[in-house]
């Protein structure tokens, strides 16, 4: 790849963001073990926070049942990958069905365009109301954010697929079904896969946001104990628990595109 | 039904007439009649913009003729049908699946037994001379090797017929040489009915049996040439020279200069050259 006239290289790019990190971490350390200084109450730093965290074997809350970190960061990825999930085949297939009538696009794309600009936030008020606290509510949270934007992607993707891909798989003798699902959707899925990588962003906070509103367990649940028990140490964990995992999903989909499609470049 | 005895193919007092962005009805082609026998190479040839394409897409039951009618074996035609393969300038191949994957795409939708599509992948990859890029993807293939893989997947489907529209047209020149050879030995190895678009008089005497010669506005048959003569396939023989030398004054060049408001045919290609020629200066 050519930028700027100079080759790119990947793993110079990794090395230079990894000192990045490094160094505000290094400078965190610093000013927080410093006496007296105000970021070490407020913020403390890692060495601090991850101390108290350990003394209670990663327990977040108290008591004996109180869960570990563990399993409050796998209840908050399935909800969101559950979400996800279920968003992206139903987009697909609303995008397929929308695709073949003219007239049920003219009728639908208006109200799908009015829902899609609702964030997922925007759910959560009406998600407790439906659901209360439960799991379903995070994933409807998630299912309704994500869902409209994906259709309206779908159906993008679609009216892209070169018209003589369709023409030959027909010409070969496929019938209409065998055409959508041998031809048309996985020429659409890499763009369709795009979106949901940027999307995911929107989900992943909309599910802390049920979480510190509501839900009792997850990641967003860890910074409101944090805040309840006046423990900024607890806070300071949820916050670096957060960033952690968002950022390693990103990458994990970004890997997924490239392995699972690789046709898309 | 079809009918055994009846030509593979055939246009009777076929006419196409396309409405323009103006509204208005052109017609493109008026009243074609042309018989395609099995086992026939044809190549139709004439200036761009003549309506060659558009003969070709209705033999391939891609489009309706607005009067007259196209028959398969003696039935008419109604849609595209698996006898008869169209394989467009563009190769068209499907960037998810291997170059196996891709030859195997026909026989796989139609149903065919498992072991029967791989003995067909083998045979036509062992033809077009690809089996060692089998397990490869369309985008590490070059461009003549992508045709190539292409013609294999038309041929996967036991096709009557091929409909090739200026399949080597966005090939550099010693390439297209190759690609001619190619075609005019799997003709003669698998017998495949060939009709070929071109406006490439060169690559029309060599590769043909028959040469169908359109011009006109609207198009039809101006003339129709016998070049199954094998010292035709002699590009240094007289007989080539002299043939080429009449078609360059009938159909006025091989870039075909008279480009009639409207046409489509060639649009696809031009910027496509353009960009290629600037990354080069770039690069």
């Amino acid at each position: 790849m050519r930028d700027g006239g100079r080759v790119e290289r990947p793993y110079a790019a990794v090395l230079v963001g990894a000192v990045s990190v490094g160094m505000l971490l290094v400078l965190w350390e610093v000013i927080g073990r410093r006496e007296g200084s105000a970021l070490s109450s407020v913020m403390p730093p890692p060495s601090v926070f991850l101390a108290d965290i350990a003394e209670t074997d990663f327990r977040i809350g108290l008591g004996q049942n109180a869960p570990t970190v563990a399993q409050c960061v796998v209840s908050t990825l399935l909800r969101v990958f559950t979400g996800m999930m279920l968003s992206l085949v139903a987009a697909l297939a609303t995008g397929a069905l929308l695709s073949l009538s003219r007239t049920a696009r003219w009728l639908l794309t208006p109200v799908i365009n009015l829902l899609a600009p609702i964030a997922p936030i925007a759910w959560v008020p009406i998600a407790l109301v439906l659901f209360g606290i439960t799991n379903q509510a995070a994933v409807f949270v998630v299912f309704m954010g994500v869902y409209f934007v994906l259709t309206l992607a779908t159906l993008a993707e679609i009216a892209r697929v070169p018209a003589p891909y369709q023409a030959l798989a027909h010409n070969f003798g496929a019938g209409r079904w065998q055409v959508f699902w041998f031809v048309t959707l996985p020429a659409v899925l890499p763009g369709v896969f795009t979106l949901l990588r940027v999307n995911f962003m929107a989900a992943w906070m909309s599910v802390l946001v049920a979480e510190m509103v509501g839900l009792r367990d997850g990641v967003g649940a860890v910074l409101m104990m944090g805040r309840n028990l006046f423990n900024n140490n607890l806070i300071m964990f949820g916050m670096l628990l957060i960033g952690t995992c968002g950022f390693a999903i990103d990458r994990l989909l970004g890997l997924c595109q490239r392995k699972l499609l690789w046709w898309a470049s | 039904m079809t009918d055994a005895a009846a030509p593979l193919l055939r246009a009777s007092a076929v006419s196409v007439s396309y409405r323009n962005r103006a509204g208005e009805e052109r017609l493109a082609v008026a009243g074609v009649e042309l018989a395609v026998n099995a086992g026939d190479f044809v190549c139709l040839l004439g200036p761009s913009g003549c309506g060659k394409t558009t003969l070709l897409k209705a033999f391939g039951g891609f489009l309706r003729p607005t009067s007259g009618t196209v028959t398969y074996k003696g039935a008419a035609l109604t849609g595209p049908r698996p006898e008869v393969i169209m394989i467009f300038q563009e190769h068209n191949l499907y960037p998810w699946l291997t170059v196996e994957g891709n030859v195997a795409f026909g026989p796989r939708r139609q149903g065919v037994a498992r072991a029967e599509v791989k003995a067909r992948v083998d045979e036509l990859l062992e033809i077009v001379g690809l089996s060692a890029a089998r397990r490869m993807y369309p985008h590490q293939l070059s461009g003549g090797m992508r045709q190539r893989v292409a013609i294999a997947r038309a041929l996967a489907t036991r096709p009557d017929a091929l409909l090739l529209d200026e399949p080597f047209t966005a090939l550099d020149v010693a390439l297209r040489r190759r690609l001619q050879a190619f075609l005019r030995q799997t003709w003669s190895r698998t017998r495949t009915t060939m009709v070929m678009v071109t406006h490439d008089i060169e690559e029309a005497i060599l590769v043909s049996e028959r040469i169908v010669v359109m011009g006109g506005s609207p198009a039809g048959i101006v003339e129709t040439i016998d070049t199954s003569d094998p010292a035709l396939k002699d590009r240094f023989a007289p007989a080539f020279l002299s043939l080429e030398a009449r078609l360059e004054a009938r159909v006025g060049g091989a870039e075909g200069d008279e480009l009639p408001p409207g046409a489509t045919e060639k649009e696809s290609a031009a910027p496509l050259d353009l960009s290629d020629a600037k990354m080069v200066r770039e690069g």
